[in-house]
């Protein structure tokens, strides 16, 4: 389950536990509603401004109104400006087990480049004080940033840079840490400034040669990677990430969350929907959705490519016994025989189906053969 | 049937832009053919492309009733003729169909090289012209200019000429009345043996071809049997008669003097091509009206479908097109780098574009096109002379002793402002400067002998790039003579790619193949592996560029489960992949295939 921008309880909530499919005004009504989970994670960015008792709150409704595992894994996400001893304390006490603080980078130069509000000092104040509170912990962090060109320092990141970084989870003992290849998406600021050519860039062959770097030393720490992009001690990969990439439903709650979920029809689809957060159309934004848009429907065929798909961001590639179970005793090897014979062929994943170096830099190669 | 007397065949001759189908329009409309509600602007331009592009691609005709003011009701036969130099012969045709030509100029800019090209091929033809000022509602219009710039540039008094708006209906009924008065009545003798000019044709599905014709002398009905004089074909006629806008009357009888159609079950529209003579088999004329010629394509390139799968509609679709329009050839063609497609000829560039843009929009295919090319004669070391359209037939160098390639005549008409830039481009592509004349004291016409392959090579990007569109180019072919070509090859990570390869000649060699091989650096996108391009002439290497690998290609961080959204952006970078072309492992997107055809040397 995912809840976002949550900052006050709803009737809504109350609706759900009476009847599922009741609170149409968020659940499409042909979806059945899965009332036990086993991960929760608290994200979209802000959880951490509110006030925690809010938090402690929407744990406490949702373990009335769903069945929620004794051992889940539940996570929240933070910021590092809003941690302090005291919420964590109070996260701790509500029954929250995992933080995921988005650090993105220890130097104030390159948080200024990414416009993150706070600073490298704080981060590291923030990930310390949380470490007195939680085991598991995961820190985010981006790689391949670029310089700008009319700054004092205007290089693009270093591999000192991210050396920073790793050694201060490694010295921290954090679990969990996550290192995303910086893609600067239509929309965004760094994108203006690139169309500007006011950004220096890092040629690709020094961003790959960075991935490799955080990939040996995380190893060599006792980090197994298990995603492109994330890494763990062992048995503290994150469970809640782990179900997008196997093909798991999902229940997002609040604003823009994304919910991914069977139809109650027998015939295998699911619906993937997503809860408004147009703001000017009146949703409130204290509640779990007031309406949404069907972003997808799957039918067992198209199911089985995005399995196949989200499949290999995992380092050891789909799980051949979970699609047997998800698709009634089928075989991937047999039915995408040929897609797996062209990635082999493209040196993009190996005889076992996991991911190569190859297929670690060109992951999307392997994602668009399923699409 | 009209009493010859009151007949008037006429046509409308213009610069594109200059109002000559809203003119029809408007004579159709006065004429009380259809009423302003009835008609869709521009009735004869019926074609989406030719509305679109406001140009005739096809003859049209109609038959109009005109009361004039001498109390006398007039036959107007309008014979609406294509407008471009690519067409020319089917001017010429159908001007030869005609008595007279209503020349329509616009008020704000003057008479243009086109223009000019017509009026002469009119005057040629012993039309008499009727000069028209349109668009004198523009504010631009400078209409007592342009009377004095037709008296002085084209001979023709113009005192009298009509000052019109076509698009608002002003002096429409002016216009009509000169038609009456000035363009004689047609000569001809109805008792002599039927000659009938070809002017046009079209596929009907249920009449078989129905070929439009001027009757010169004699007659036609229904169950004679008539002759094509140019092949001997026989057909028995099922139906005669006149044109209506939009449709047919049939009709009892056509006789001499009167522009109509002749059905006769033709088969096949090149059995029936324009210029042709038509008699009686019982009663045939002595010998065809002069002037026929068959055409011959000058410009061709090849097709090929992107999909392979769409070859059979590729072919299914030339050969509607082909229905219709006898100067489209086209023959089977495989290319190494392209798979399976089609060798077409033209008339020139426009036609090409036209038979392309009717290609991807009316059978909806998605094409990729060759470099264009002329027909080169190569006159080989053993006395053998080949003719030679397409790069990729050329033949060793060591047997060729030497080439021969096609030159025309170009007519440029410019304020004199540009002359320069002008000059710089002709000389650029190898033009031969022949004749420059003053036609006022702003205004010049400049005349250049040119190679046909560097006109057909973006000249007239060039040419309005240049002038910032002012000038115009009219040109006609004016013979062969030799020029030291070559072959240029492009190869891609070492692979030639034989739908890249052009005939150029050698002095220019050098300097396209290094500007192509700069511009496909930046339309092959780069690959996991690094990618040569190399541009050499028979295995010479003389420009060389490299598309460098990339090293990534993965997606951002996936937020909270919204899988659909990076689905989407994955969807749209190989919906991209799929427009490309594979060549061995290279994939090379069909912009690349436009670079070689689209390279003005400013750019």
């Amino acid at each position: 389950m995912i809840a976002r921008y949550f900052s006050s309880l709803d009737p809504q909530l109350d609706a759900i536990s009476v009847r599922s499919n009741a609170a149409g005004e968020f659940l499409p009504r042909e979806v059945k509603l899965p009332f036990r989970y086993d991960t929760i994670y608290i994200g979209g960015g802000t959880p951490g401004l509110v006030d925690a008792e809010l938090i402690a709150r929407l744990l406490d409704r949702l373990t009335t109104v769903f069945t929620i595992e004794p051992d889940a894994e539940i996570t929240i996400e933070v910021n590092p400006c809003t941690v302090t001893a005291d919420k964590l304390r109070a996260y701790r006490g509500a029954g929250v087990n995992r933080l995921s603080m988005g650090v993105q980078s220890l130097s104030d130069r390159l948080l200024g480049i990414l416009g993150r509000a706070h600073s490298a000092e704080t981060a590291k104040r923030a990930a310390e004080l949380a470490v007195n509170y939680f085991d598991n912990i995961n820190l985010d962090f981006i790689f391949g940033i670029p310089g700008v060109r009319e700054l004092s320092t205007a290089a693009p990141q270093s591999m000192r840079e991210v050396s920073d970084c790793l050694r201060f989870a490694v010295d921290n003992d954090i679990a969990h840490v996550s290192f995303y290849s910086l893609i600067i998406e239509p929309g965004t600021e760094l994108y203006r400034m690139r169309e500007r050519q006011e950004l220096i860039e890092l040629p690709d062959t020094e961003e790959r040669a960075m991935y490799n770097e955080i990939r040996g030393f995380l190893s060599d720490n006792g980090y197994i990677q298990y995603e492109i992009s994330n890494f763990a001690k062992p048995g503290l990969e994150s469970r809640h990430n782990l179900k997008y990439w196997s093909g798991a439903p999902y229940t997002g709650l609040g604003l823009g969350a994304v919910s991914f979920l069977p139809v109650n029809d027998g015939s295998g689809s699911f619906l993937r929907f997503r809860q408004s957060d147009d703001l000017n159309r009146g949703t409130d934004p204290c509640s779990i959705g007031t309406g949404y848009e069907i972003q997808e429907r799957l039918d067992v065929q198209a199911r089985k490519r995005e399995y196949m798909m989200l499949g290999f961001r995992k380092l050891t590639g789909p799980d051949p016994e979970g699609y047997r179970r998800l698709f009634s005793g089928a075989s991937f090897e047999s039915d995408f025989s040929t897609e797996l014979d062209s990635l082999r062929n493209q040196g993009l994943i190996d005889a076992g189906n996991h991911l190569t170096a190859q297929g670690l830099d060109f992951a999307n190669e392997i994602f668009m053969m399923f699409i | 049937m009209a009493d010859r007397d009151k007949i008037r065949n006429f046509c409308i001759i213009a610069h594109i832009d200059h109002g000559k189908s809203t003119l029809a329009d408007r004579i159709l409309e006065m004429t009380g053919v259809l009423t302003a509600r009835e008609m869709e602007d521009q009735v004869l331009d019926n074609m989406d492309l030719e509305r679109e592009r406001g140009i005739t691609i096809k003859a049209q005709a109609v038959r109009l009733n005109y009361k004039a003011s001498d109390g006398n009701e007039y036959v107007y036969n309008l014979i609406d003729t294509p407008g471009h130099v690519d067409f020319n012969y089917e001017v010429s045709r159908t001007l030869s169909a005609c008595e007279g030509a209503v020349l329509v100029v616009d008020a704000s800019q003057g008479i243009e090289a086109q223009t000019l090209a017509n009026v002469y091929l009119a005057i040629d033809h012993n039309l008499e012209v009727v000069p028209v000022i349109n668009k004198i509602d523009l504010p631009a219009a400078q209409p007592e200019v342009v009377r004095k710039e037709i008296e002085d540039v084209i001979g023709l008094p113009a005192d009298d000429a009509p000052l019109i708006s076509a698009k608002v209906g002003i002096g429409i009924e002016e216009v009509l009345e000169q038609i009456a008065q000035k363009i004689p009545a047609p000569q001809g003798d109805e008792t002599a043996p039927l000659k009938a000019l070809v002017f046009d044709s079209y596929y009907d599905a249920y009449r078989g071809v129905i070929v439009y014709v001027r009757i010169v002398d004699g007659s036609v009905k229904r169950g004679d049997t008539i002759r094509f004089m140019s092949t001997g074909n026989e057909y028995t006629v099922t139906e005669v008669g006149f044109f209506k806008p939009g449709t047919l009357l049939p009709a009892a009888e056509i006789s001499a003097g009167e522009v109509g159609y002749i059905a006769a079950a033709i088969k096949d529209i090149t059995d029936a091509t324009v210029g042709d003579t038509v008699t009686l088999k019982d009663r045939p004329a002595a010998e065809p009206l002069p002037g026929y010629k068959a055409v011959q394509p000058m410009v061709f390139c090849g097709i090929y479908p992107v999909d392979g799968a769409d070859y059979d509609a590729l072919r299914d679709a030339l050969f509607k097109l082909k229905l219709n329009d006898a100067s489209l050839t086209f023959e089977p063609e495989t290319s190494q780098a392209l798979g399976f497609g089609f060798r077409c000829g033209f008339l020139g560039l426009l036609h090409l574009e036209i038979i392309q843009e009717r290609l991807s929009r009316e059978f909806d295919l998605d094409l990729l096109t060759t470099t264009p090319s002329v027909i080169y004669y190569v006159y080989l070391t053993s006395g053998e002379v080949i003719t030679l359209d397409n790069p990729s037939n050329f033949p060793d160098v060591s047997t060729i002793e030497h080439i021969e390639e096609p030159m025309v005549r170009g007519t440029i008409m410019t304020p004199k402002e540009y002359v320069g830039n002008i000059m710089e481009l002709c000389t650029d592509r190898r033009g031969e400067f022949v004749n420059m004349d003053y036609l006022e004291e702003t205004r010049v016409v400049l005349t250049f002998n040119l190679p046909l392959n560097e006109v057909i090579y973006d000249f007239f990007d060039a040419l309005k790039s240049r002038t910032r569109g002012y000038a115009s180019l009219d040109y006609e072919l004016i013979g062969y003579q030799p020029s030291k070509l070559v072959k240029l090859d492009i190869m891609l990570n070492g692979q030639i790619v034989d739908a890249l390869s052009f005939i150029v000649h050698e002095e220019k060699a050098y300097g396209r193949a290094r500007k192509i091989a700069e511009k496909l650096k930046d339309v092959i996108p780069r690959h996991q592996f690094e990618i040569p391009i190399q541009a050499c002439i028979g295995g010479k290497i003389i420009a060389r560029e490299t598309v460098k690998a990339y090293r990534k290609d993965v997606l951002a961080k996936c937020y909270g489960g919204d899988i659909t959204r990076k689905k989407k952006l994955l969807e749209k970078q190989k919906e991209g992949k799929k427009r490309m072309r594979q060549f061995g492992n290279v994939e090379v997107p069909q912009e690349a295939f436009l670079t070689v055809l689209k390279l003005d040397s400013d750019n």
